[in-house]
């Protein structure tokens, strides 16, 4: 959530193209270091990271952390508007971290997606309301579309997933 | 020949369909020794070039150099995302983790850099190229594992 907070300000303090170029150089030293610790090599911070914050299951240490930021950029690319993109990252932000945080606690796993429970998705809705700050009532169908788009069940990361929908839901209803 | 000229003739031969798939080629056949590995890469370079192939259309971005202001005759098709670009990023992420991975990863650079040297391209078209590269190494996984290794 703060690291999301940390792009929505480099958005707004020093535009588009300093968050691109910031998420572009981020993404391929992070690629790097990645390399590095699957080779045994223990870096300062970004070992410490992994230890502490990656996921279960992954095959590349670091690869889940990476998808966040892969995300981020697709939007800074493909979303015109300083006002949508920042949309888009606050769901990112905001519904992702919160229906994580209450996903796991939740007791009612979804029909079509035994591995996501409906209070996750509820708060990936209320979360991403957030968005309401940047767009107005049009975060209202964004979020929604984005709360599906988070729960189906797909072999691609939320953090795609997510924005693709943003991407699709500002092609189909320009603001 | 200065250093300038030499890289405008490197830029011009990765342009070049044929040498950027030689070497590519070569590339994966060197780094890689395991016949199975070598063709799931080149699943996942066909998958990243598809998907830059139907991202251009339907995006349908025109090109930066359109006016004539790119070092070699500007291409027909569209912008964004950059296919070579894409595929060279494919590359580097199907080798995270092994010995030729930084060989790759300024490989990659390299084939960025001189899309946007001979002015094809723009910043946001590598930046969409990067994207596409593990959806495209994730889909080729996807593929693989349901079709190739089913049964094993």
């Amino acid at each position: 959530m703060m690291i999301g907070i940390a792009f929505l300000l480099m958005l707004h303090f020093f535009g588009r193209r300093a968050l691109e170029i910031t998420l572009f150089g981020g993404i391929l030293a992070g690629l790097f270091a990645m390399h590095l610790v699957l080779r045994s090599v223990r870096l300062p911070f970004i070992s410490w990271f992994i230890d502490n914050f990656e996921r279960e299951g992954v095959r590349v240490p670091g690869f889940g952390s990476a998808w966040y930021a892969f995300g981020i950029l697709m939007a800074a690319v493909a979303i015109s508007g300083i006002a949508p993109l920042s949309a888009a990252i606050s769901i990112l932000a905001f519904g992702d971290s919160l229906s994580s945080i209450i996903g796991k606690k939740g007791r009612f796993s979804l029909p079509y997606n035994r591995s996501k429970t409906l209070e996750g998705s509820i708060a990936f809705f209320a979360g991403s309301l957030s968005a309401c700050f940047f767009i107005g009532p049009a975060a209202i169908p964004l979020a929604l579309v984005c709360a599906i788009a988070e729960s189906l069940p797909l072999s691609l990361d939320d953090n795609i997933t997510i924005p693709a929908a943003a991407i699709l839901f500002f092609h189909f209803y320009p603001l | 020949m200065d250093v300038a000229q030499a890289f405008f003739y490197l830029a011009q031969m990765l342009d070049s369909p044929y040498s950027f798939f030689s070497m590519l080629g070569i590339a994966v056949f060197l780094a890689e020794p395991r016949w199975e590995k070598r063709w799931k890469i080149a699943l996942a370079l066909l998958i990243a070039g598809g998907l830059a192939l139907l991202a251009k259309n339907i995006i349908m971005e025109p090109r930066p150099c359109i006016g004539g202001s790119s070092l070699i005759q500007c291409p027909l098709d569209y912008s964004l995302p950059s296919g070579h670009a894409a595929m060279a990023f494919t590359l580097m992420i199907a080798f995270i983790g092994k010995r030729p991975f930084p060989f790759f990863w300024i490989f990659a650079l390299l084939v960025a850099y001189t899309r946007f040297y001979l002015g094809v391209h723009t910043f946001e078209d590598l930046a969409a190229a990067l994207v596409l590269a593990p959806v495209a190494y994730q889909f080729a996984d996807i593929i693989w594992g349901a079709f190739f290794e089913r049964g094993k």
